[in-house]
């Protein structure tokens, strides 16, 4: 996600040729954030016909919607990851599926062969498809923050889902999901990518 | 930023919506309360940002996968049907149509026929901001297949076909579109997820009764568009299927059928 200042320009210049109709700028696009689109899709869907299906939809987003893209609010990696990763939670609220039932996993695949079916192993199944920094931020959190934010990110569960599921009162899953985010951005460095703000 | 903004009352309250925020799982209500705290507030605006940021992370962070080297000429293709022109173009289809109709459209127009359905299409599933939600229903009305029968904008003059929908499909409609000689597009809007290890998959039936598994589709919620090559078709069936994978004959009656 670490881009520099020059990537990010001319990224946001195939942005603004996008939103003219340039195809040839799109396909500029698509080769350098195919992989990651890919990524969010295979990693949280678990299943190749599923996630080819899923980045298909994506990227004809990103060309519908890229003249709603504005630089001054974010990178396009990041636009486009939390394009990707919402679509793909609106996938699977609608299928009404997690990510732990869902067929399609290859024979010896270990982790799917981690995967039993309840939401605790299938979460910590596609977890464990994160990269090396982000497990290991996670595994730092407090369980109630950790859980919170894995449910919400990786199965798509709204607040008062995770209230359930959980067993805890709403308002401390807001608090837990807030204290998380804010801890995991210092964790992992995070900041306001465009040096913004304070 | 100002110190005064994270004094603001409510602040906190309001700080921690940003996370269902960011994810766009807010309802409407909460949603418009934190758009009118964002035009005033600086931290807040701020502390979105940095949300923004560590959700990207988070969702970027998943061990890399190279995307299948097809699934390119795919997008790009499907950008290419779907780059002009402008929705806002988008004729409204009229109201009967005749059952048949000689196809007199040169290629040319009908892939621009086509390229309006497939960026309206898109655009009406596009969720971002809210943004285009008051433009949808209109857009929606504009170029799905009228379920009396008749052709999506843009394929007023080609041969159509009502696929008649029951069952799961219920609420689904479309069109089979003779596009000329042994091209045919199957368009079905409002088609719902099969669900979770199922598949809706798409038959043809040749005039010697022979029947074969064309597609699969194996999510829903929006508008299927599937283009057939062959020349002899009698029959377009979709069957529900407990498989993602193409089975050898239907298993279940067909919920979407046209016959032609």
């Amino acid at each position: 996600m670490q881009r520099t200042a020059e990537e990010r320009a001319l990224q946001a210049t195939w942005m603004r040729l996008v939103a003219a109709g340039d195809q040839d700028a799109f396909a500029q696009l698509y080769d350098e954030f195919s992989s990651l689109v890919y990524s969010i899709a295979i990693g949280m869907l678990r299943d190749a016909g599923r996630a080819e299906d899923a980045a298909q939809d994506v990227w004809v987003k990103v060309w519908n919607a890229a003249s709603a893209f504005d630089e001054d609010r974010a990178s396009v990696a990041t636009w486009i990851t939390t394009l990707a990763h919402r679509h793909v939670i609106d996938m699977l609220r609608r299928a009404s599926v997690r990510p732990g039932d869902r067929p399609g996993f290859e024979p010896g695949d270990e982790t799917a062969a981690r995967i039993a079916g309840d939401d605790d192993t299938a979460t910590a199944a596609v977890s464990a498809a994160y990269g090396e920094d982000v497990r290991a931020a996670l595994l730092q959190l407090p369980e109630g923050q950790r859980m919170s934010l894995e449910l919400a990110y990786f199965s798509g569960m709204t607040q008062s889902e995770i209230s359930e599921e959980l067993g805890k009162p709403l308002g401390t899953v807001k608090t837990y999901m807030f204290q998380g985010i804010r801890r995991l951005r210092d964790i992992l460095g995070v900041t306001d990518e465009l040096g913004q703000g304070s | 930023m100002t110190n005064r903004d994270h004094e603001q009352p409510g602040y906190d309250e309001l700080a921690e919506l940003l996370v269902p925020y960011a994810l766009g799982q807010l309802d409407p209500a909460d949603s418009a309360r934190i758009k009118d705290a964002l035009e005033t507030n600086e931290a807040l605006r701020t502390e979105l940002r940095e949300i923004e940021a560590v959700s990207a992370t988070l969702a970027g962070s998943f061990e890399p996968v190279a995307a299948p080297p097809a699934l390119r000429s795919r997008v790009l293709d499907a950008v290419a049907v779907a780059a002009r022109p402008h929705p806002a173009t988008v004729p409204m289809p009229r109201a009967t149509q005749p059952a048949r109709r000689r196809w007199r459209f040169a290629l040319p127009a009908l892939a621009g026929g086509f390229a309006t359905a497939c960026i309206v299409l898109g655009v009406v599933a596009i969720n971002l901001d809210g943004e285009l939600d008051d433009t949808r229903s209109e857009l929606r009305q504009a170029t799905e297949a009228p379920r009396g029968g008749g052709a999506p904008a843009g394929f007023e003059d080609s041969t159509v076909h009502t696929v008649s929908t029951s069952g799961e499909m219920a609420e689904a409609n479309g069109s089979l579109i003779h596009v000329g000689g042994d091209q045919w597009l199957l368009v079905l809007s409002n088609v719902p997820d099969p669900g979770n290890g199922n598949s809706w998959q798409v038959w043809t039936r040749d005039s010697a009764g022979a029947i074969e598994n064309v597609a699969q589709w194996l999510s829903g919620g929006s508008t299927q568009v599937l283009t057939l090559d062959r020349g002899d078709i009698e029959e377009v069936m979709v069957s529900f299927e407990r498989s993602t994978s193409a089975v050898p004959a239907p298993t279940t009656a067909p919920v979407a059928d046209v016959t032609i």
